[in-house]
């Protein structure tokens, strides 16, 4: 049995949050788990608010859990040295979204995919340099590119420089968040290539934390859909898209445009995610959910097992599998007067 | 039918130190009554640009039309004083942006801002402004309207003050709505609901609709024609079915094939070779060449205009169509 | 010739900027080259010719002990600017050490200096100024760095509240996870991008710190005799008001006009560095 290279279990991130009536505490990654194995894209969606940006922090300990663990090549992060902390640390990087704001305007592109050497123990510059104009090399970048500044590189460019400074401490996982949403379609296809393009050269492992499911699907085996900071339902990729079983999970897909021109645009639900502090009770999705019911309203829910490589957090996948072909009609807990007057 | 809005041969052009930047190269469009349209294009193609002429809206000291004509309703736009753009403006044609917390103020409540467009342009009372912006807060989906009218725009969601936007760019009435990526910025649930919402709103009222956005699916599920634009030219246009699934020219070609299929897998996307280009020195002849596969001489020399394939399908390239 | 077009495009979009420059250089210009370009010795005593208005020898006419005003008006541009540079100079130092510490370290360091920095800001610049001028000792030297304590407060929570805003941002984020130390991270990820908006204060800071310097030599805490600065001297020609004026009120145009100067030089990079106005 191959062994999972990341492993979250039961992860929660809990914010104090100062309102007018005291302090509420609110969950934005509520019990959690999830496992990526060497070499193994895992696609993290949901819509803004749900938490995977903040799970993403997580995972690069630039969060602190408040429960639960998160265990790299089975070692528990928070249980090591500071040392071996320190080497792990390097073993997990990340590309963020907004190619502007993760370079350092000041520095040049040299100095930029040069730092994390030079923090990690390479002391010769001769060894770094070389290093650099390698990973440069490998991202598509030419040598001129050593000395400029980020603002006189494209969106495009900006990422490529991003990933060549993620590869340089050589990583096993690297979390994506975001890396193309800030690109224009073509440019986005070079990125996405790429990214495929190092995963088969280095056996990279990728977090692909992204709200778009097409980008998702083109590059994930697997894919965990997230509501207000739950997992809600984790599936292989295929097996998600063409055989969807939360009611949230075909909410999504639904509301994705696409390019059949024959089948417009058909939206019957309502209702936002909500972000109010206090979590319904029960499920969290039973606000807005068409099949909700008594056990909904009441009691949480948690990943299940259905299938060989399909989990589902609702109380009954059953009710999903009854629904009528592509159109999922909900109710909105409001009522809206006819349009016409 | 005549169209409402005919842009023809539009040249717009950046005033800066380091030279003059040509940014809208020859736009040729024309928008029906009633009618759904589409303007796609990466960034730097101008389609913001486009449509901010259209309202007189670019920076008087740096920009200028330099040549071509908007007309509306059978009147001139270009060149129009800033005096008559004003009953123009939010009555006529009014317009809906990316950020709508950029067009909200936000030290006045909702139903302040919505009542006082309805007073200026309607010539409402406060007492008949105060009803009509409810009424049509409630036409745009919001939930408890009579609440929201109270409420300040940091009180509300993104998706709730799109619809506040929309409210109050159709509230006055207008036959022409520019929306310039009015979901971008939005949860792809929240965008389903405003495209479908916008949709179903414009065509009840007989409002126009240009439609800007980079996203191709959101113009297939939405839109009836539409004009794909690259570095200030229209490349191609016509019936969305058409350009989307018999697409001509290499740009759009190239587009449709970078982009992943939400319905299957998992071949490399084409991508785009080059960049776009630098406006201060462009290309000569179609702006698109050095990118393109298919180039030839004639390409590197004369700009290709926009003529008919077929039924109101246009392309600008050389490879079809002859030119006068 | 892209230089020169820059040019005259920048002097037709910041005409104000590019006057403040010049009066600035024209000061600049004064304190450098004073001994070549001062008709007298400041300091020398021409006994014979005390008070006398200006004429052919002393342009600006002479003092009570005989001295040429107009070579002491030269020589006082020096002090001036070294006040007004100094002045800020040191404030905007401490400023961006304590102020980029404080914000990205937050917790009680950050807690217990913005109290301090609270308490300086309560008192009234002047007042505080004239105060440890006091207690320093009655000198010039000692009156810039009266001044310029007084101003830290000021640089430090520009810098702290800038501090703040590009932590959050990604590229520092990522200096984290490859194991950046704090230091390292604020000396070179934090305070490179905080220097905008100080050079803009510092600029705008100039004029109003000339101003002060001039204040307290003026009322005696700062330059002391036979010092020629320019607030000291507005100070002696009060006596002779009205009979001299030239003497009170040629420093006093001096001092006007360098502050003017350098508030244009301000205002113009204050607009220049805006994000805003970038096209």
């Amino acid at each position: 049995m191959l062994k999972p290279l990341l492993s979250l279990r039961g992860v929660e991130k809990e914010f104090l949050v100062r309102g007018n009536k005291g302090s509420l505490s609110f969950k934005a990654v509520n019990n959690v788990s999830l496992d990526i194995f060497p070499g193994e894209t895992v696609g993290l969606v949901g819509e803004s608010g749900c938490g995977k940006s903040t799970l993403g922090y997580m995972v690069l300990n630039l969060l602190d859990l408040t429960n639960g663990e998160i265990l790299f090549e089975g070692q528990n992060l928070t249980d090591i040295g500071k040392v071996q902390q320190r080497e792990i640390k390097s073993q997990i990087q990340i590309v963020f979204q907004d190619p502007q704001s993760s370079l350092n305007p000041r520095f040049r592109i040299g100095q930029i995919v040069e730092e994390p050497l030079r923090l990690n123990g390479w002391r010769d510059k001769h060894k770094r340099q070389e290093r650099v104009r390698q990973l440069l090399t490998k991202v598509g970048l030419g040598e001129e590119y050593l000395g400029r500044f980020p603002h006189e590189l494209s969106g495009g460019q900006r990422q490529r420089v991003a990933i060549a400074r993620a590869l340089s401490l050589d990583p096993k996982l690297i979390v994506l968040d975001e890396p193309t949403s800030a690109l224009d379609v073509s440019v986005q296809a070079q990125i996405l290539n790429l990214l495929k393009e190092l995963q088969r050269d280095l056996n990279l492992a990728y977090l692909f934390i992204s709200h778009n499911l097409a980008v998702v699907r083109h590059l994930s085996s697997k894919v965990a859909v997230m509501y207000l900071g739950r997992i809600v339902e984790l599936a292989d990729s295929d097996e998600l898209f063409n055989n969807p079983l939360h009611p949230y999970t075909k909410v999504l897909l639904q509301s994705v445009p696409n390019l059949n021109t024959e089948k417009p645009l058909v939206v019957e639900f309502d209702g936002e995610m909500s972000t109010r502090l206090i979590s319904p009770q029960g499920c969290s999705f039973h606000p807005r959910c068409c099949y909700a019911n008594e056990l909904c309203r009441e009691t949480g829910t948690e990943l299940q097992f259905i299938k060989e490589g399909h989990w589902v957090s609702c109380h009954d996948v059953s009710w999903g599998e009854k629904s009528e072909g592509d159109v999922v009609v909900a109710q909105s807990s409001t009522t809206y007067p006819g349009i016409t007057d | 039918m005549e169209p409402l809005l005919r842009i023809s041969d539009l040249h717009v052009d950046f005033l800066g130190y380091a030279g003059v930047t040509r940014v809208l190269n020859g736009i040729d469009l024309e928008l029906f009554p009633g009618e759904f349209l589409g303007l796609v294009g990466e960034s730097g193609s101008g389609k913001s640009l486009t449509a901010n002429s259209v309202l007189g809206l670019l920076p008087k000291r740096s920009a200028r039309i330099s040549k071509g004509s908007i007309m509306f309703e059978g009147q001139e736009l270009v060149g129009k004083p800033e005096k008559e753009f004003q009953s123009i403006r939010g009555k006529k044609i009014s317009m809906v942006f990316q950020e709508p917390m950029n067009a909200l103020n936000p030290s006045f409540k909702i139903g302040t801002q919505m009542a006082e467009i309805l007073k200026l342009h309607k010539g409402l009372t406060s007492k008949e402004a105060k009803v009509e912006s409810v009424r049509w807060l409630s036409r745009v989906r919001i939930p408890h309207p009579e609440r929201i009218v109270n409420e300040y725009p940091f009180e509300l969601s993104g998706g709730m003050r799109q619809r506040v936007l929309l409210a109050m760019a159709l509230g006055c009435g207008a036959k022409l709505l520019l929306a310039d990526e009015p979901t971008t910025a939005l949860d792809v649930t929240i965008q389903a609901q405003i495209l479908q919402l916008m949709k179903e709103t414009a065509d009840q009222l007989g409002t126009s609709v240009l439609l800007i956005t980079h996203d191709l699916a959101v113009v297939a599920q939405t839109c009836r024609r539409v004009a794909v634009m690259y570095s200030g030219n229209i490349v191609e246009s016509g019936p969305v079915g058409e350009v989307l699934h018999r697409p001509r020219h290499p740009y759009t070609i190239a587009l449709l094939q970078a982009l992943p299929n939400p319905d299957g897998k998992q071949n490399d996307l084409r991508s785009i070779p080059g960049s776009v280009p630098n406006l201060l020195t462009p290309p000569s002849g179609c702006r698109f060449h050095p990118r393109c596969t298919l180039a030839e001489k004639k390409c590197r020399e004369i700009r290709p205009l926009l003529t008919s394939i077929s039924e109101n399908h246009y392309v600008a390239c050389w490879r079809d169509g002859h030119h006068a | 010739m892209v230089e020169l077009r820059y040019f005259h495009y920048f002097t037709k979009r910041y005409p104000l900027t590019v006057i403040g420059m010049i009066i600035i250089s024209l000061v600049m210009l004064l304190a450098l080259a004073a001994p070549l370009i001062s008709p007298h010795n400041p300091y020398t005593m021409h006994l014979v010719d005390r008070l006398k208005p200006p004429n052919s020898i002393y342009l600006l006419g002479t003092d009570e002990l005989g001295r040429d005003i107009l070579s002491r008006i030269i020589y006082g541009a020096r002090l001036s600017l070294l006040a007004g540079v100094g002045i800020v100079g040191i404030a905007g130092i401490f400023g961006i050490i304590f102020g980029s510490i404080s914000g990205f370290l937050g917790g009680k360091v950050d807690s217990l200096l913005m109290r301090l920095m609270d308490i300086m800001l309560a008192f009234p610049s002047l007042v505080l100024a004239l105060a440890l001028s006091a207690a320093l000792g009655p000198n010039f030297h000692n009156s810039i760095l009266a001044v310029a304590i007084v101003k830290i407060p000021v640089y430090v929570r520009l810098v702290r509240g800038q501090t703040l805003s590009i932590k959050e941002r990604q590229f520092v984020k990522a200096a984290q996870t490859f194991g950046a130390p704090k230091a390292w991270i604020i000396s070179r990820h934090i305070i490179p991008n905080c220097l905008a908006p100080v050079v803009v204060q510092a600029s705008l800071g100039i004029g109003e710190a000339i101003l002060i310097a001039a204040a307290l030599s003026f009322i005696g805490l700062g330059a002391q005799p036979p010092e020629a600065e320019w607030g000291a001297m507005v100070s002696m020609g009060r006596t002779f008001l009205l009979d001299q004026w030239w003497y009170a009120t040629c420093p006093g145009i001096a001092i006007f006009f360098t502050v003017i100067g350098f508030n244009l030089l301000g205002d113009g990079v204050r607009d220049m560095l805006d994000p805003r106005s970038r096209n």
